[in-house]
């Protein structure tokens, strides 16, 4: 019936009364909770899912400016549309759809701006790594910077599989495509990464043992 | 040598860990959480520095036009517990000790809980409330006539609730639900009863998911369903009994008490084939050949309310649109300004425009329910089939109109993709 049932055996509860609970583990009854409107259901959503949803972020987009930005966009999202998530049980793999989602917007937001400057994209800097005192190594620069000349859903399918290390399964559900779909997009992006790897030095040791 | 996905592993494992290390190092989140928590039930923001001051203007003008709309939201009801007035939020649980303890809501509403129940408040808004019932026995009583929607949570089963007084009570060790009816009407659905069986005034309702059965009784009547049940139990003195009685006499009984009153069933026999009772069972073409055999004008002619509301449906289930707009129209004419009457005005609309196709006349008839009953459970519906109706026949103009009063009553509607489609002017 609820998700708090056996919860509430264990509540000192007086003779007659009301009893506050606090919040239960599962994500279902989180759900219930942030689609009943209960005080405290958002504030424990980005508690336990913040640094997953930044997490994915990254992974997708690199060094960014923007990825604290994207993390409220995703929660704010998500409390207005928690009704319409159908299957509770499937929060986190929902709050990373959103995750996605917004990282993809991100990215095709950059191109449209290259496109409007009229400047051939592989003569442009990275924007984001222009504007961010990033102090990652130049390795790790030099991959997202390859990684910003594949297609965009070759890149996050990419990002998925091989930076963050989610299953097949997982990234063809976090992108909501088919299975066989991911694997046409990692293939094409396993190619594209090789060339597009070539000119960045830092890469060479990588590079040098690629077949 | 390794292959590329194993190098490119490699390379992404090291990426990975850079960047964790990096995540770690970084506690902005912290101004992000007082920011989302800031923000939660506004529209989500919109990342304005990509966009240009015109468009970000147009944005920030939608934003405060809806959080004016949800500051224009009517207010939940408020509820109390009747003996202190200490309020109740969603998500609390209330238990019952050796004592009663009654919840007051802010409509008028009680819910009572018998010593030793204990319920949970799940959802609370500015026409009802949704109590989920644990263990326990409720006397429940809920205005009337105030487009009101409660919903119980009782095990397996789920009540629906416009107006009315009944007792509840579950039994989770025996998986067992009770429910005698004393004033209107209700409808529980789940487990055994499917998708929602109405239950009248007078009517006892026992249903155990466990066993797979139910059963519906009335004084000195049985109505049991054995569609999904392995067995059934009937009492002795009732539906077997009845069974025993011949049609005509059933016939008879029904007529005489149909005579000068609505709740024309009350203390009278009805015979497990009979359509009342194949329709409670979902039987609807069985159903509309009974109401058939019996006399379907004769039915029509001495059918209380309820069992009106209840033929038409028979009918319009069982494939004949005259007839069911027949017992639609002759419940609108006996009891008019009724709820019942509403929704068969709903009824009729939606017949137009499924089985006939005609629009403007169906657009008509989900006015009629909106007039009657603007803040009625089918509210949502109505309008947005009134719209839908409107933009079928051509009439763009007002169908831009409710458009325009959908999306602001209900902006998370299903028809709000069509809404928008007509506010774009595509």
């Amino acid at each position: 019936m609820t998700h708090e049932s056996s919860a509430a055996d264990l509540l000192p509860m007086p003779n007659s009364g009301v009893a506050r609970l606090s919040l239960p583990e599962s994500d279902e009854a989180l759900v219930s909770a942030l689609c009943n409107g209960r005080p405290d259901a958002a504030a424990t959503l980005f508690d336990r899912y913040a640094v997953h949803v930044r997490r994915v972020l990254a992974r997708v987009l690199g060094p960014d400016p923007d990825i604290l930005d994207l993390v409220q966009d995703v929660f704010v999202t998500a409390l207005e549309s928690i009704h319409k998530l159908d299957e509770p049980r499937a929060l986190r793999a929902w709050l990373t759809q959103i995750a996605i989602f917004s990282a993809r917007t991100r990215i095709r937001r950059r191109t449209r701006w290259r496109f409007l400057r009229f400047v051939p994209s592989e003569e442009l800097p990275e924007l984001a790594l222009d504007a961010v005192d990033y102090d990652g190594s130049e390795a790790l620069r030099a991959v997202y910077r390859a990684l910003a000349r594949l297609d965009t859903d070759d890149r996050i399918a990419f990002a998925l599989r091989y930076i963050e290390g989610m299953e097949l399964s997982d990234v063809a559900g976090a992108c909501q495509v088919s299975l066989a779909t991911i694997k046409r997009r990692l293939s094409r992006a396993q190619t594209s990464f090789r060339e597009a790897a070539r000119p960045e030095p830092a890469l060479a040791e990588w590079l040098g043992g690629m077949p | 040598m390794s292959s590329l996905p194993e190098l490119l592993s490699d390379l992404g494992n090291r990426v990975r860990i850079e960047q964790d290390a990096l995540l770690c190092a970084d506690h902005s989140l912290g101004a992000v959480r007082s920011r989302v928590l800031g923000l939660e039930r506004r529209p989500a923001p919109a990342n304005f520095r990509h966009l240009g001051l015109p468009a970000a203007g147009a944005l920030g003008a939608a934003a405060a036009a809806l959080l004016g709309l949800h500051l224009l939201r009517p207010a939940p009801l408020g509820v109390t517990v009747a003996t202190d007035h200490r309020p109740i939020q969603v998500g609390d649980w209330i238990r019952a000790g050796a004592s009663k303890v009654a919840l007051d809501f802010s409509d008028g509403t009680s819910i009572t809980l018998e010593p030793g129940s204990r319920a949970r408040l799940e959802a609370i808004d500015a026409v009802g409330a949704g109590l989920a019932i644990e263990t326990g026995h409720a006397d429940v009583q809920v205005v009337p006539g105030r487009g009101g929607h409660w919903h119980l949570s009782v095990g397996p089963f789920g009540v629906d609730v416009t107006g009315t007084r009944f007792d509840i009570a579950w039994n989770p060790e025996a998986e067992e639900l009770t429910l005698d009816m004393h004033e209107g009407k209700i409808m529980v659905s789940g487990c055994v009863l499917g998708d929602g069986r109405p239950l009248l005034a007078g009517e006892h309702l026992t249903a155990s998911c466990r066993d797979r059965r139910f059963q519906v009784v009335r004084p000195n009547t049985a109505l049991s369903d054995s569609s999904a049940a392995a067995e059934v139990a009937v009492p002795a003195d009732s539906g077997l009994a009845a069974a025993a009685t011949s049609s005509h006499a059933a016939t008879d009984a029904l007529s005489s008490a149909a005579l000068g009153t609505p709740q024309r069933a009350e203390g009278a026999v009805l015979l497990p084939d009979s359509w009342q009772a194949l329709a409670r069972a979902g039987k609807y073409k069985a159903a509309f050949a009974a109401a058939n055999s019996a006399g379907f004008e004769l039915e029509v002619a001495r059918s209380s309310a309820e069992e009106l509301s209840l033929l038409g449906d028979v009918a319009r289930f069982g494939g004949s649109t005259d007839s069911a707009l027949k017992a639609y129209l002759h419940l609108r004419r006996r009891f008019p300004h009724t709820p019942l009457s509403a929704n068969a005005a709903f009824a009729i609309g939606r017949m137009e425009f499924d089985q006939r196709g005609a629009f403007a006349e169906a657009e008509r008839w989900f006015a009629n329910y909106l007039a009657e009953q603007p803040h009625g459970p089918l509210a949502r519906e109505a309008l947005g089939r009134r719209m839908e109706a409107l933009d079928r026949a051509g009439n763009i103009d007002a169908a831009r109109a409710v458009a325009q009063s959908y999306k602001s009553s209900y902006p998370r509607g299903p028809h709000m993709r069509l809404a928008e489609r007509l506010l774009e002017g595509r």
